[in-house]
């Protein structure tokens, strides 16, 4: 793993912006030499974290995520920010809610924060044994 | 960056099916083109003929595509109609799993036994 890299960008809200900001993290991943299923992994959670805050926080309206990647030789931090408003998955799974357990379950930790001034989505992946 | 060429979905009807393929990105950007093109799939299926949604060539699979699956799943049901899930790649299959959507729907490895006869 190459550490101390990052990727740091501002993305729109709108779904087609985070298809460039995906793209823009597999390379990165790619670059740092993430393993093949880690690295499919990151950029399916860290895309739903992404389109949870342009569909739930920002609720469609548009407005920013803060998408942060950073390689250390322990690992890949990934984070991404909100500034809209939180609302709770629905307990009804049947139209959306899948999000978080893709988060949850692609990724070796993570942490969802919302707060009065956004959310802000924490996941990590261990390097894998050398 | 984008040419909106993501997504395609081609219909075709064999002896054993009716089988819907989509190629490429299943994400937001896609999934109202995707919800449309599921709409009504269970009335042009039917109990003899079952219908078998090829996932083979899906290069990603988000949760929004999910919700597609799921409810397309439980209009087929309604309607007495057999889905299968042709997954076919480690991504789909990733995705289904984590989300426990194996259990839900009825998923097969590949078409080929998706269009094995007398399912």
């Amino acid at each position: 793993m190459v550490s101390g890299r990052e990727l740091r960008r501002r993305v729109n809200a709108q779904a087609d912006s985070l298809v460039d900001a995906r793209c823009a993290l597999t390379e990165w991943a790619l670059a740092v030499g993430m393993p093949t299923n880690q690295r499919g992994d990151l950029v399916l959670a860290a895309y739903e974290a992404m389109a949870n805050a342009a569909e739930h926080a920002y609720r469609g309206q548009g407005g920013i995520i803060e998408l942060h990647a950073r390689a250390t030789a322990g690992g890949v931090v990934v984070t991404v920010v909100d500034h809209g408003v939180w609302r709770p998955p629905p307990d009804h799974k049947g139209i959306r809610g899948r999000g978080i357990p893709l988060i949850e379950g692609l990724s070796h930790r993570s942490t969802v924060m919302p707060g009065e001034e956004g959310t802000t989505v924490v996941m990590t992946w261990a390097a894998p044994d050398p | 960056m984008n040419d909106n060429q993501q997504l395609t979905v081609r219909r075709e009807v064999t002896d054993a099916a009716l089988v819907v393929h989509v190629v490429g990105e299943v994400d937001l950007a896609t999934s109202l083109q995707l919800g449309r093109e599921f709409v009504g799939l269970e009335r042009k299926a039917s109990p003899t003929l079952p219908l078998v949604v090829d996932t083979t060539e899906v290069t990603f699979l988000a949760s929004a595509g999910l919700s597609l699956l799921v409810d397309l799943n439980q209009r087929c049901a309604d309607a007495g109609v057999d889905m299968l899930v042709a997954a076919g790649n480690d991504a789909v299959m990733r995705t289904l799993e984590t989300t426990g959507l194996t259990d839900l729907l009825t998923v097969v490895a590949n078409l080929e036994d998706a269009l094995k006869p007398a399912r």
